[in-house]
């Protein structure tokens, strides 16, 4: 674990002076990285604050530990999202190297990446999730909660039985949508 | 193996008797196949349960980070300011309460920002000057016009969904939630390269009907490829509040 995991504690605890450490430290460089290619401090803004809602999504049930500076995570998290947001506005998109200003050492820009990965995968599960029928998302959702599946059924108006065999074939389809995503693709 | 997803839903729920417990652990350690599809299950159901979790966080520490970024920036706004040629300071407080009191919208997203409408043309002669009257009228912002001119083209060809798409948005221009929701919903839910678009002023309109849930659902499902992805979240965070 990277001594840097007290600002994955920061973000899971809503500690407010915590994360005004994090905008005292890194702020400044994420505006700079961004304004630099043609964005603004709004547009660095926005994406600092959707990249540590993210980070925190990512590491919520506490199981996530960070291998790397958290720098090198959030730089490359923003660096990803402005990437996303240029290719949408233009053709060429990035007028400046987005890494200018920024030296990390090779094994924690690799250590960075697969963190960066990990939280993208969990995304599209997401993203997945929510372009399913109404029917199969609210079972999913409902069955990944905490209350037992026969209280679920009830919940939802079903048999047990019903459920069971229905959130099989949720989960099934769900498993397709997600295997077909480019993101998951591009391992097998 | 029959019922394979079954087995593998109930291996995970932990539902298995000991004696079906054990056949499945034999077959997870034969079949290949079957243990890809098994880690694969415990990826999904693991991400999902852990960022539904999460989202019952993330209205607080939305609110926390809106605090201090906006606390952020001021400081750094007023730092920049302070090395500002002196006789400019007067000329920019005055310019900024300008900007402040005329543009109410200028602190917070606008989320019913319209995009211009493309005056290309569609189909037939008469429809392509109508068409080209309706874009005129829709980007000059006149949207009574615009909706009036949209509504005939849409009557005249149901089929042409970007007029429809248009005309949704025109009557979201005319704060006409409801009939622009009833536009756009069907666009929304199809497959046409505006739906992903669509999802976000129907979650627009939605919420200004206070219809919360339904606008957060649409909300959510914009997906990374659209202009509007962006927005779409902040407003699924902010309807999660």
């Amino acid at each position: 674990m990277h001594p840097d995991q007290r600002f994955i504690n920061y973000l899971r605890n809503n500690d407010s002076q915590g994360i005004a450490e994090i905008y005292r430290l890194y702020a400044n460089k994420i505006v700079r990285m961004i304004s630099h290619n043609n964005g603004n401090d709004a547009d660095a803004a926005d994406i600092l604050q959707e990249a540590l809602i993210d980070i925190y999504r990512l590491s919520a049930d506490g199981k996530f530990v960070l291998t790397c500076p958290f720098e090198a995570f959030l730089v490359t998290v923003c660096k990803r999202k402005w990437l996303n947001v240029l290719k949408k506005k233009t053709r060429n998109p990035v007028t400046k190297s987005l890494d200018e200003g920024f030296t990390f050492e090779r094994n924690d820009e690799t250590e960075a990446n697969v963190h960066a990965d990990q939280l993208e995968r969990e995304n599209a599960v997401m993203q997945v999730l929510e372009t399913m029928g109404s029917t199969c998302r609210d079972i999913i959702k409902a069955c990944m909660g905490k209350e037992h599946q026969e209280k679920v059924a009830e919940q939802l108006g079903l048999t047990y039985g019903y459920l069971r065999k229905k959130k099989s074939e949720c989960m099934a389809q769900l498993g397709k949508l997600v295997n077909a995503h480019p993101l998951f693709n591009r391992e097998q | 193996m029959d019922n394979y997803f079954e087995h593998i839903q109930d291996y995970l729920d932990g539902t298995l008797s000991p004696e079906e417990r054990l056949r499945f652990e034999e077959a997870l350690e034969r079949d290949v196949d079957l243990r890809i599809e098994t880690d694969h299950q415990r990826m999904l159901r693991e991400t999902v349960a852990k960022r539904l979790q999460a989202n019952e966080g993330v209205p607080t520490l939305a609110e926390t980070l809106r605090t201090v970024s906006a606390a952020h920036f001021t400081k750094i706004r007023k730092r920049k300011s302070a090395t500002t040629v002196r006789w400019l300071i007067p000329l920019a407080a005055a310019a900024c309460l300008l900007w402040v009191f005329t543009i109410p919208g200028w602190w917070t997203t606008d989320y019913e920002s319209l995009p211009d409408m493309p005056s290309t043309v569609t189909r037939g002669a008469d429809a392509d000057d109508m068409a080209r009257e309706a874009a005129k009228a829709f980007n000059a912002k006149a949207y009574a016009r615009s909706t009036q001119l949209l509504t005939t083209l849409v009557d005249a060809d149901t089929t042409n969904v970007r007029n429809r798409y248009y005309l949704g948005l025109s009557y979201l221009g005319e704060k006409k939630y409801q009939q622009s929701v009833d536009i756009l919903q069907p666009v929304a839910d199809g497959t046409a390269v505006y739906a992903d678009d669509a999802r976000y002023f129907v979650a627009v309109a939605l919420w200004r009907l206070g219809k919360q849930d339904d606008a957060r659902h649409y909300a959510t499902r914009v997906t990374s490829q659209s202009d509007y992805h962006r927005k779409a979240r902040k407003l699924a965070d902010r309807l999660m509040q």
